[in-house]
């Protein structure tokens, strides 16, 4: 085949390469993830109900509130009402709340009226067991006291127009029971001409809820949801004067991290590719490098973007964070080649390649083989960076064997126009030529020795809490919510399972009873729970309590009862033989309906599950205390779970990665021989304990994030002492290409570490170390 | 929307007939008349007295009556002893509604401090019964008839409330003699009241109300 044949190969492989993953990748629909939750890991114990509890997040992470507040509670009302009026039909929102229905009392009168002798409240449940087990007169008498109370009493509102049909009045008694005595009445939201409000501070606070649509992203964009609440509420601000909004809930969190992130990424970005053009016009003084530089990051980010969405169907948004490390490499291997066409003696760009080609196949095969190892993390974020960089390297590597040496690169004089300036590698060179080899071993011990203290007191450890800086805005929002809430449901929560709806609602009594013990001790752990059974029992304790409701009619005291309000026992109707029974499907008041979507997730993959949340716990109360020994309720921490898994996973990734390099060092063993191959491996080694012996003298925990830096500087750090092993003792080009690697991967990565965001703080500042090291000790990996 | 009862329990204490007072809006010119005649409320520490208790139910055509005695202290609270034909105790103080069932010396405590229902149950009662103006402009549209007598009608503002409490008619002349709480059905609780005294304080209490004196320094320890 001719040359110009075989050019023409080259680039349409290339091109042809690139079409089909780019293809691929817009076949999908795109969908960005900000939130990372949804891409945690689950932790082993957890994995059984994982489907069930994503389901019951993705719930509760489209649901917020706003309150609406000002001195005046007509102003805040109206405001609130402008507020509704601009979204109660907007398609983002799939339902939003302010006025509270007139008749929603009235239906939950009739409601429970209905269902009278199969729901009951404990108390009563317990007065019928009593009566029904010892034939305890007495607790049958007590619960005809409590119809005679009503009765007779003062300040009842007990409705009496149902008297004949239930004398006991436990339709009352069940009504008290589960809206008075409730819970949810904790709070100090109270009806006020039609909305829900409460006062803070002399301020009177009105409530609007609202739910998105599950096809709404909370990833910011200009024209999200978000954003025109946004709008909407600084209008209502500048039309009233002194009103205070106070914004609660996950939307607005995602949305606010993400929008952070976005304009973050956008200026630490921009800043970094304006000082890493500078960087190489300075060391090229031709802007052609630079554009084919830049053809081939675009096209590395293309096709790794591709890539990952062909294969996970969504990206998130720290693969994007990771993802910069494409760049860093991709300019890496520019670099190199344009270096040695600016500076060396290579002909053409046949040649150049020819010549560049070894340094450069090894350091992209361990780079790809630590990516490669990431791939077997259970974690699916993981994988998706180790893909997200893999795809992108090897399209880095593609173009730089494939399309740079085809193109019409300028040669002759155009080319040498202008030298590179090799006076600062040639400097740094003779700097490390002045070290006998005797004192770079005494030196090198004596930095091992230094960095050992440092390691022994790295904390390995990744705690999600300390990653998140909530806004200050947000933060009092959320207090005073939580303030005026007092529902005090607590993070670590229970997920229940069972193979039918029944079998689910009579495990969650098994648990429920636990929990119920352990609130009535002198020092309660927890101050209540919320539980779909105890809403809708299962049709077992229905029975019971319909049984017990029966032989409370069959026995004396109803005939007592009925002399004492002067009913005749022809008027009265007893319960029927079988009773009117309540489960999920029946109709149920919205006001309880809407606590029961929270709760009952219902069918996942054949199973029932459902969520119990605690409600005031105290600090020493264990979820996974109350979940032992019962099998079918798994104890969800999720914070703590999140954390453990993290800081395991960490473990894992290291490990898979030390694998990775333990393959790297036996196939630099078969290049170079086994001295030689060691020298190349010490550089990015020893750079990965002075990471970790920093974050250990400072006391910083060792991260997932940090982690991920670590196998980031062992993928990438290693080509640096490959590069000076190919390139030879006193090759200037080598040395040059190496600085301006290091340089333009250190300004990527150390700009990371002035985010705010500190997750990619974290992780950038553990790069910069790792890459400063590497460049630090990969001279003397020379020939 | 459980958080929504409160003001409708509350309120739910308070309430009217299509008595002639409700033809007749509280107005600027009335309200310093209404709160002289509220003052009968609020004169005395403590009142103590004797009621009866008319529960009507429209749809069973059947009244259920029951009597007993009251205490309203300015500071304690109120206490209403049901004697017959059901005994039963209760004590409305600021932060909590205590059910006494005295024959079992069993005590049901309410709190209301962390119970909104409850909090605005105790509020709108000491309002209606201590005649506590602001407390009653809140929550309830005024009307007000004077004359030798008066008639303060009481219409709760919320729809939701309304639906169980129609409206509250309190009359009386040197004293608060009758109350009329109407629902949304047309069932009606009448409170007659009778034998009023005034005390300086529970220690001061003798005669007949003693013995209520004695049972509510108890309930509140």
């Amino acid at each position: 085949m001719r040359p110009a044949s075989k050019k023409l190969v080259s680039v349409i492989i290339w091109a042809a390469i690139h079409v089909a993953l780019i293809s691929l990748g817009l076949l999908q629909p795109w969908k960005v993830e900000s939130d990372l939750y949804s891409v945690l890991p689950d932790s082993s114990e957890f994995k059984n109900v994982s489907e069930a509890e994503k389901a019951l997040s993705a719930r509760s992470m489209r649901n917020f509130t706003v309150l609406v507040g000002h001195r005046d509670f007509a102003v805040a009302k109206s405001a609130a009402e402008a507020l509704e009026a601009s979204f109660a039909l907007d398609s983002a929102f799939a339902e939003t709340r302010l006025y509270v229905d007139d008749s929603a009392m009235q239906r939950m009168s009739d409601f429970f009226f209905e269902y009278r002798n199969v729901l009951q409240g404990k108390p009563v449940r317990d007065l019928l067991k009593a009566g029904l087990m010892a034939g305890d007169s007495s607790a049958f008498s007590a619960i005809a006291d409590m119809a005679r109370q009503k009765v007779y009493g003062a300040f009842t509102i007990a409705d009496l127009s149902h008297l004949e049909d239930d004398p006991f009045l436990l339709g009352a008694e069940s009504f008290d029971y589960f809206t008075f005595h409730s819970q949810l009445m904790g709070g100090r939201f109270t009806l006020r001409d039609g909305v829900l409000a409460a006062e803070d501070s002399s301020v009177s606070y009105v409530m609007w809820s609202a739910a998105l649509s599950p096809t709404v992203s909370t990833m910011a964009s200009d024209g999200h949801v978000l954003a025109r609440l946004d709008r909407v509420l600084d209008s209502l601000r500048q039309a009233h004067e002194g009103l205070r909004i106070e914004k609660s809930g996950v939307p607005f969190h995602s949305y606010e991290s993400s929008r952070n992130a976005q304009s973050e990424v956008a200026w630490i970005s921009g800043v970094s590719i304006v000082l890493i053009l500078l960087l190489l016009l300075w060391a090229f003084r031709t802007p052609v490098p630079i554009v084919c530089t830049l053809v081939a990051i675009g096209v590395a980010i293309c096709a790794a973007l591709s890539g990952t969405w062909a294969l996970f169907g969504s990206i998130h948004v720290f693969t994007f964070v990771f993802g910069t490390s494409v760049i860093g490499v991709s300019i890496d291997y520019a670099i190199h080649f344009f270096t040695d066409w600016k500076h060396g003696t290579s002909k053409n760009g046949l040649d150049i390649r020819r010549h560049i080609f070894k340094g450069l196949l090894l350091g992209f095969m361990t780079t790809e083989l630590s990516y490669i190892a990431l791939t077997f993390a259970d974690f699916p974020l993981l994988r998706q960076m180790a893909v997200f960089s893999i795809v992108g390297l090897a399209s880095s590597f593609a173009t730089i064997l494939l399309l740079f040496p085809n193109l019409p690169l300028p040669q002759g004089d155009a080319r040498a126009k202008s030298m590179a300036p090799t006076r600062i590698p040639a400097f740094i060179l003779d700097i490390y030529d002045r070290f006998a080899p005797r004192t770079v071993v005494v030196a090198g011990i004596v930095l091992l020795l230094a960095l050992v203290p440092g390691v022994l007191k790295l904390n390995i450890h990744t705690d999600m809490r300390a990653l998140y800086a909530m806004s200050e805005n947000l933060k009092r929002s959320e207090a005073l919510n939580a303030r005026l809430n007092n529902l005090g449901i607590s993070a670590n929560y229970f997920i229940v399972e069972g193979s039918s709806e029944q079998e689910l609602l009579q495990n969650e009594e098994a648990l429920v009873r636990r929990l119920d013990s352990a609130s009535s001790l002198e020092q309660p752990v927890l101050g209540g729970y919320l539980a779909t059974s105890a809403y809708i029992p299962s049709l077992k304790v229905q029975d019971e309590t319909f049984e017990g409701i029966r032989r409370l009619y069959a026995s004396p005291v109803f005939g007592e009862l009925l002399r004492d309000l002067n009913l005749s026992s022809d008027s009265v109707r007893v319960p029927d033989a079988s009773p009117h029974y309540l489960t999920p499907q029946s109709e149920i008041p919205d006001s309880f309906r809407s606590i029961l979507s929270m709760l009952w997730i219902g069918e996942v993959n054949g199973k029932f599950y459902s969520a119990v949340f605690p409600l005031h716990v105290a600090a020493n109360f264990e979820v996974a205390q109350f979940a032992a020994s019962l099998p079918f309720v798994y104890a969800v921490n999720k914070m703590d779970n999140v954390n453990a898994t993290l800081t395991d996973l960490s473990r894992v990734a290291l490990l898979l990665v030390a694998l990775a390099y333990l393959l790297v060092f036996v196939v630099l063993v078969l290049v170079y021989g086994f001295v030689q191959a060691l020298k190349v491996i010490r550089a990015p080694v020893i750079s990965c304990f002075f990471i970790a012996a920093v974050f250990g003298y400072c006391g910083i925990p060792f991260n997932f994030f940090a982690i991920v830096g670590v196998i980031l500087t062992l993928g990438i750090g290693i080509d640096y002492a490959l590069f000076f092993k190919e390139g030879g003792a006193r090759n200037l080009t080598t040395a040059l290409a190496v600085m301006l690697s290091a340089m333009t991967t250190l300004i990527s990565f150390g700009s990371l570490s002035f985010s705010s965001f500190v997750p990619v703080a974290t992780f950038g500042f553990s790069v910069l170390l790792g890459i400063l090291c590497c460049f630090a000790l990969s001279p003397f990996s020379r020939r | 929307m459980a958080v929504a009862l409160p003001t409708l329990w509350g309120s739910a204490l308070a309430a009217g007939s299509a008595s002639d007072v409700f033809k007749k809006p509280l107005t600027e010119a009335s309200k310093p008349a209404l709160q002289q005649s509220l003052s009968v409320l609020t004169a005395s520490p403590l009142t103590m007295g004797d009621f009866k208790q008319t529960r009507t139910i429209k749809k069973m055509n059947r009244e259920f009556v029951s009597t007993g005695s009251f205490a309203i202290d300015r500071e304690a609270g109120i206490v209403w002893d049901t004697k017959k034909p059901f005994p039963s105790f209760l004590w409305v103080g600021d932060n909590s509604i205590v059910q006494w069932d005295v024959a079992r010396d069993a005590k049901k405590t309410m709190s209301a401090k962390d119970n909104p229902v409850f909090a605005e149950f105790s509020g709108t009662i000491q309002s209606v019964f201590s005649g506590k103006f602001d407390e009653l402009a809140r929550n309830f549209d005024i009307f007000f008839v004077a004359g030798e007598s008066f008639s303060v009608g009481l219409v709760p503002k919320e729809k939701a409330v309304a639906r169980v409490i129609a409206s509250i008619v309190l009359s009386g002349r040197t004293e608060l003699e009758k109350v009329t709480i109407v629902d949304g059905e047309g069932n009606q609780v009448v409170y007659d009241f009778s034998a009023q005294a005034h005390f300086k304080d529970l220690d001061s209490v003798e005669g007949s109300f003693k013995d209520l004196a004695q049972k509510f320094k108890k309930v509140k320890k």
